[in-house]
């Protein structure tokens, strides 16, 4: 079963391989702000996401303000893992 | 290390890989893509970087080796850009600027990964004897720098898929419309705006020590498979997976990522 550490684990691994964030920098809370994060770092981190756990992430989500954070994209696709599940 | 890209280089290229989009060549057609000078070819640029990167991962013969670039923003005609490495978590990461750093080209990494299984049911593609020899030898005549066999192996299938294949890619879109045409090569993409967003090369442990020399034309051919889109009516993201065969044996798979628009006024078609 898909836990909120493994998607943790492929998301951060994923704006690492992007982004010059050394290992530990990067923190749940960070808001895609403060990842520096443009419009292809999204497709990729999207593409990763529904590649690993079959999921798609909608723009809707990040729009509204629903997630705001890394943390909070984390818990959105363990939801969206969660209710494919159900 | 320095990278620069001449228009010498460009056209060895797209000799080679058969991509003559106007936006490697003329001015005024990469101006629609807000830059100033002509675009480098995504593959053109990430041959040394595929060379460099290789010669600092250390093979293991039980393992594949696995070269990703995720492509930011075009590289530009003898403008110089910068690769910096540096290591993390087992893998050897890379970064190519714009000298004073204000933009990325392109990132990535290179590491070892478990070796792959290829399993598809879909089309063979065969590549030509023939074509194989001349790509060869041309790749090595004009290309000074002796890159690596897998380097080449790479960018000849990679080439025959966008002069032949891609419209495989288009046949897996629901929502935007081919309007029945055919679409099966670069030369009749103007309707999309196609953007290579990533690639990404595993290739297996023989292919990085096969030397560069060709006294048997080996079978080589490919299957596309394995796509991952995500699409509305105005675009398309996503990747598709090519698979490799020398001489009947699985030998690498290419992952490449697309964006894909239908063309406005504003946009061209792009493909790296």
């Amino acid at each position: 079963m898909t836990t909120y550490e493994d998607i943790y684990q492929v998301a951060e691994d994923t704006i690492l391989d992007l982004k010059d964030f050394d290992e530990d920098e990067i923190k749940s809370e960070m808001t895609f702000e403060e990842l520096d994060l443009d419009s292809l770092d999204f497709i990729e981190i999207q593409v990763v996401i529904k590649k690993k756990f079959s999921v798609i992430m909608k723009p809707e989500a990040f729009e509204n303000g629903e997630v705001l954070t890394f943390g909070q994209m984390c818990d959105y696709v363990l939801k969206l893992k969660q209710a494919e599940a159900a | 290390m320095e990278l620069l890209f001449n228009s010498e280089d460009i056209e060895k290229w797209a000799a080679f890989s058969g991509d003559r989009n106007p936006i490697h060549f003329d001015r005024q057609a990469a101006a629609k893509l807000g830059v100033e000078k002509v675009v480098v070819h995504g593959m053109l640029t990430l041959l040394p970087v595929k060379q460099e990167m290789a010669s600092k991962s250390e093979a293991d013969p039980s393992s594949w080796t696995q070269f990703r670039a995720s492509f930011k923003s075009p590289t530009l005609i003898d403008e110089k850009v910068f690769l910096k490495t540096k290591e993390r978590r087992a893998k050897q990461t890379f970064r190519v600027s714009s000298s004073n750093e204000e933009y990325q080209c392109f990132v990535g990494n290179i590491s070892q990964v478990k070796p792959e299984v290829w399993a598809s049911r879909e089309e063979v593609n065969y590549i030509d004897e023939e074509d194989i020899k001349r790509k060869f030898d041309k790749f090595y005549c004009d290309f000074e720098q002796q890159f690596d066999y897998w380097i080449w192996l790479d960018g000849l299938v990679f080439g025959h898929f966008i002069c032949n294949q891609i419209g495989n890619v288009f046949s897996e879109l629901k929502h935007i419309s081919t309007n029945n045409k055919m679409v099966n090569s670069i030369d009749n993409l103007s309707d999309y705006l196609i953007v290579q967003i990533s690639h990404q090369t595993t290739f297996s442990s023989d292919l990085k020590n096969t030397p560069i020399q060709l006294h048997e034309i080996p079978d080589i051919c490919y299957q596309v498979d394995n796509f991952n889109i995500t699409e509305d009516s105005e675009a398309a993201f996503g990747t598709c997976e090519i698979g490799v065969m020398v001489n009947e044996q699985h030998q690498m798979t290419l992952e490449l990522g697309l964006m894909i628009k239908m063309n406005t006024q504003q946009d061209i078609e792009y493909i790296n």
